[in-house]
């Protein structure tokens, strides 16, 4: 067996790594093709709030990223459906604030190597208690979206036929919001808090590339998240880099080469007529 | 006979300006009926109306002989919107993931298409003449392709009561001539009553019945009749050079 799978801790990052490799693209299709990933960006900054105050509090840090960040996407869903105008302003806000209370919290505790692995993710620090949280809530997580699929479908497509069509439109964005913040607290450990969003959003727009649809286009993000994922982790260990970087790089690389691909199949097809 | 939709004593305003007076409307199963009239006369806002996306100021509407709020079976109902080709073009779904997605009220407790439903679509799509198009995105399909779609996943909960709204708005001749065909054998095949917003005189030509709106009211014609007051004869021939029916007399068509 090579080396990097002997080790306990990197047993537990693939473990941890691949459950968020599912999940984070799964749902990063439906976000995206809403037009939202900002949302992405915005969850992920005020979770690392939560992480701070866990930190400080001695408490579990994803616990409160969670409840914190389920919170914020729940004010993002109220303000998108009441201001849609203004949706995009709201998001920043929220994110500064995040940011701020995070900084805040930060500079009031003394332990600034774990906030640094919340930050831009970290392998040797993916514990028991990690897995024991993150295999059970990808599972639920995937259960439900497979649950509720065509109604996350139809509301990525148009909300307002959405709902003439019986689409339970409110209760459905909702839990979404649960989902994506969910999956946001959970993948900070291993990516980190300032490159989630990419994990999220990267291997869907090289699905995009390749997919002829929407069930396609979910497939193909897994499998370039899975690659990007252990691909990253083995060359992070092998050359010591950070796993977060180094993970969100190679979906950057991955994402060109699908571009390269969606080029040429064009050129070929534009050529034989 | 069967009253599909009834609208009593209805008024609506946008804010402080009032766009429907005291309209009254009563329309039978497999009427064909097409509401014309200017620029903001209201056309599309009753339509908005009768399918609950607006609510009136006064007034009572009925569907299938019910108050919209104690209206349960929806799915006897179809919309096309005016916006319904508004969509994000490099959505990845085929055409087939978008006319299933009209299904998802009889889809089980998993939200997922099963073998029953998926012959649904693939009827509805065939009714359409896109049979060959199920599996192609349809953001890269035309704008007449796109419509023809759309009328599949309106029609694909078999509805028995369809509201359109422009529904040739942006399409190539050719393709308006066949969508006027297979909304002809819709209403006269299938006995599907057909309230709708269209200026095309093409369109106008086929319904049994014209709502003319002006002014916040609502005159109501047969075919037979409007044709008689020489309205499809003179003033309409602008239509076709412009995107609206044009009034040279300010509306006064029996001038």
């Amino acid at each position: 067996m090579p080396e990097v799978f002997t080790y306990t801790f990197m047993q537990r990052a693939f473990l941890v790594g691949n459950m968020i490799a599912l999940i984070a693209p799964l749902i990063g299709v439906f976000l995206i093709m809403k037009g939202l990933s900002q949302i992405g960006h915005t969850i992920s900054h005020v979770a690392l709030a939560g992480v701070a105050l866990g930190i400080l509090t001695g408490i579990y840090p994803v616990y409160p990223a969670i409840l914190i960040s389920v919170l914020a996407a729940l004010v993002i869903e109220k303000i998108r459906e009441k201001i849609s105008d203004y949706a995009e302003l709201s998001l920043s806000i929220i994110l500064a604030a995040g940011m701020g209370i995070a900084t805040i919290l930060i500079s009031l505790s003394d332990n600034s190597i774990g906030i640094m692995s919340y930050l831009f993710g970290s392998l040797t620090l993916v514990s028991e208690l990690d897995l024991m949280i993150v295999i059970p809530m990808a599972l639920i997580i995937i259960v439900l979206v497979f649950l509720f699929y065509s109604g996350f479908f139809y509301l990525s497509f148009n909300e307002g036929d959405a709902r003439l069509a019986g689409v339970p439109v409110k209760l459905l964005n909702i839990l979404f919001m649960v989902i994506i913040s969910t999956t946001i607290s959970l993948s900070l450990r291993i990516v980190g808090g300032l490159l989630i969003a990419s994990l999220i959003s990267i291997p869907v727009a090289t699905a995009l590339q390749l997919a002829r649809s929407f069930k396609e286009t979910i497939l193909y993000s897994i499998l370039a998240a899975l690659l990007a994922v252990n691909s990253g982790l083995i060359a992070a260990y092998y050359l010591d880099l950070a796993p977060g970087g180094t993970i969100i790089l190679l979906s950057v690389i991955y994402f060109l080469l699908a571009s390269g691909v969606k080029f040429l199949r064009e050129r070929k097809g534009f050529n034989e007529k | 006979m069967n009253k599909m939709a009834e609208v009593r004593n209805l008024y609506f305003s946008y804010g402080q300006e009032p766009v429907l007076k005291d309209i009254n409307l009563g329309i039978n199963r497999g009427d064909f009926i097409v509401f014309i009239g200017p620029n903001g006369s209201g056309k599309s806002t009753l339509l908005k109306l009768m399918i609950g996306e607006l609510k009136p100021d006064r007034g009572q509407i009925q569907l299938l002989g019910k108050e919209l709020n104690t209206l349960r079976e929806w799915h006897r109902i179809g919309y096309m919107s005016q916006q319904i080709r508004n969509f994000n073009k490099s959505f990845p779904a085929t055409v087939k993931e978008v006319v299933a997605a009209a299904l998802y009220k009889e889809m089980g407790l998993i939200k997922v298409l099963n073998k029953r439903l998926e012959k649904r679509v693939d009827e509805v799509l065939e009714l359409v003449g896109m049979e060959d198009f199920r599996d192609r995105q349809i953001g890269r399909l035309s704008g007449g392709q796109q419509q023809k779609v759309f009328i599949a996943r309106t029609l694909v909960t078999k509805p028995e009561l369809i509201f359109l709204d422009e529904p040739l708005v942006g399409i190539d001749l050719n393709s308006q001539e066949e969508l006027i065909k297979l909304l002809n054998r819709l209403n006269q095949d299938l006995n599907i009553t057909i309230i709708m917003v269209a200026h095309e005189l093409q369109l106008i030509r086929e319904a049994q019945q014209i709502a003319y709106f002006n002014g916040g009211e609502v005159f109501l014609y047969s075919q037979e009749d409007f044709a008689s007051i020489g309205y499809l004869n003179k003033d309409i021939l602008k239509a076709e050079t412009g995107p609206e029916i044009q009034y040279s007399n300010g509306g006064d068509y029996n001038a």
